[in-house]
């Protein structure tokens, strides 16, 4: 798990996910990944935010290309492969869920609103601790909540198994979601 | 996974080991196919279990004093105690071949004796699986683990799934440790 900062345009930029938000492909995604007052661009494959977004981009492609080269992946060339928005409303969360056929997840916390939920991560070893008499078994349940605020990047390997707490505010919360891979070399 | 350090009296310690060796008929190979080449173990003989040697009592304490602070971290609430332990011994070419100590929930492996070229620890990322879809080059080494190095009076703490195996040793000296398998009580 790898976190970042990065100062996102929030007057020019939310404007411009609402109007993503307006498409009637806006929705839930997968079955019931998102829950009560929540919403997904990830069924629109043409307006990708990180297509309005090209310096935020580079920047994530360039910390991916670090991360790459620490996992001793084939290259460290970096590219994104799709992007989505979520937007959550008062009540509203994304379930738990892993980003198949993907290399690298990125989630970029555009506007998080006070009580607008933290990030729940599941320990991929779950299963190793699961026999062992550790209360960890118990918290392990539900997750560990990694802290949320606006303009914080966290990224993680696509295998571990994460979710949103519900948001408890009247704003907006806007999250953007990044599946990038490395390129290949066979 | 844990490193400590811990000053054992070799000289009397490896008395008795090569006492046990020489006295006990199956100081041999433990396991199907676990070990290879010129290796011993007394992990078939309950009744030299070091942990419970007097000459080592200020190891076994520290040990689980060791094992205390570790559980602590890992939100075990119970005290821990001693399961069972043994010695192995690895001649030249002797190898310890990957495997995990089940029904354990941490391991303490005690470094007695390592001669110059006496063979690493060998280290398996339990995350194995989950890198394998991934185009990196951890896959490859992954096959073999990553390795510990170990010097004599090492003691090297890990969890009982971790799958591990030793080097093989290059040395015309004996390779002297103690394994110790260590649960928590109420478990």
């Amino acid at each position: 798990m790898f976190e970042g900062e990065y100062e996102f345009d929030r007057t020019a930029l939310i404007p411009q996910l609402e109007a993503l938000s307006d498409s009637p492909k806006f929705g839930n995604y997968g079955n019931m990944l998102e829950v009560g007052d929540a919403g997904s661009t990830a069924h629109d494959y043409v307006n990708q935010p990180h297509l309005l977004m090209p310096e935020f981009t580079k920047w994530a492609l360039d910390r991916a290309s670090e991360i790459f080269n620490l996992w001793r992946m084939q290259t460290t060339k970096a590219h994104v492969v799709r992007s989505w928005v979520n937007r959550h409303r008062k009540g509203g969360w994304t379930n738990f869920h892993t980003h198949p056929n993907t290399d690298l997840v990125v989630a970029a916390y555009i506007q998080v609103p006070k009580n607008g939920g933290n990030l729940l991560i599941i320990d991929p070893l779950e299963n190793h601790w699961f026999g062992m008499p550790t209360t960890r078994n118990i918290s392990e349940q539900t997750g560990k909540p990694y802290p949320t605020m606006n303009d914080k990047v966290y990224f993680f390997a696509p295998f571990i198994r994460h979710a949103t707490e519900a948001s408890n505010s009247d704003r907006d919360r806007w999250v953007m979601s990044m599946n990038i891979n490395c390129e290949r070399l066979f | 996974m844990f490193r400590g350090s811990f000053e054992f009296d070799k000289d009397t310690i490896i008395a008795k080991f090569n006492d046990i060796a020489s006295r006990s008929k199956n100081f041999d190979k433990y396991g199907y196919g676990d070990f290879e080449g010129d290796v011993g173990s007394s992990a078939n003989n309950s009744n030299h279990q070091p942990h419970t040697w007097p000459e080592l009592q200020p190891y076994y304490d520290w040990i689980l004093e060791r094992s205390k602070e570790i559980f602590k971290l890992w939100e075990m609430e119970n005290d821990p105690y001693i399961d069972r332990s043994w010695i192995n011994r690895y001649g030249k070419g002797g190898v310890l071949n990957q495997h995990r100590h089940a029904n354990t929930d941490l391991i303490a492996v005690s470094y007695i004796q390592v001669p110059k070229n006496g063979g690493d620890l060998i280290i398996v990322d339990p995350l194995e699986y989950h890198w394998f879809r991934m185009p990196s080059n951890n896959n490859l080494q992954m096959y073999f683990g990553q390795t510990v190095p170990v010097a004599t009076n090492d003691v090297i703490f890990f969890a009982g799934f971790l799958r591990h195996s030793v080097e093989p040793n290059q040395s015309d000296y004996y390779r002297w440790i103690i394994s110790t398998n260590i649960r928590t009580k109420g478990n």
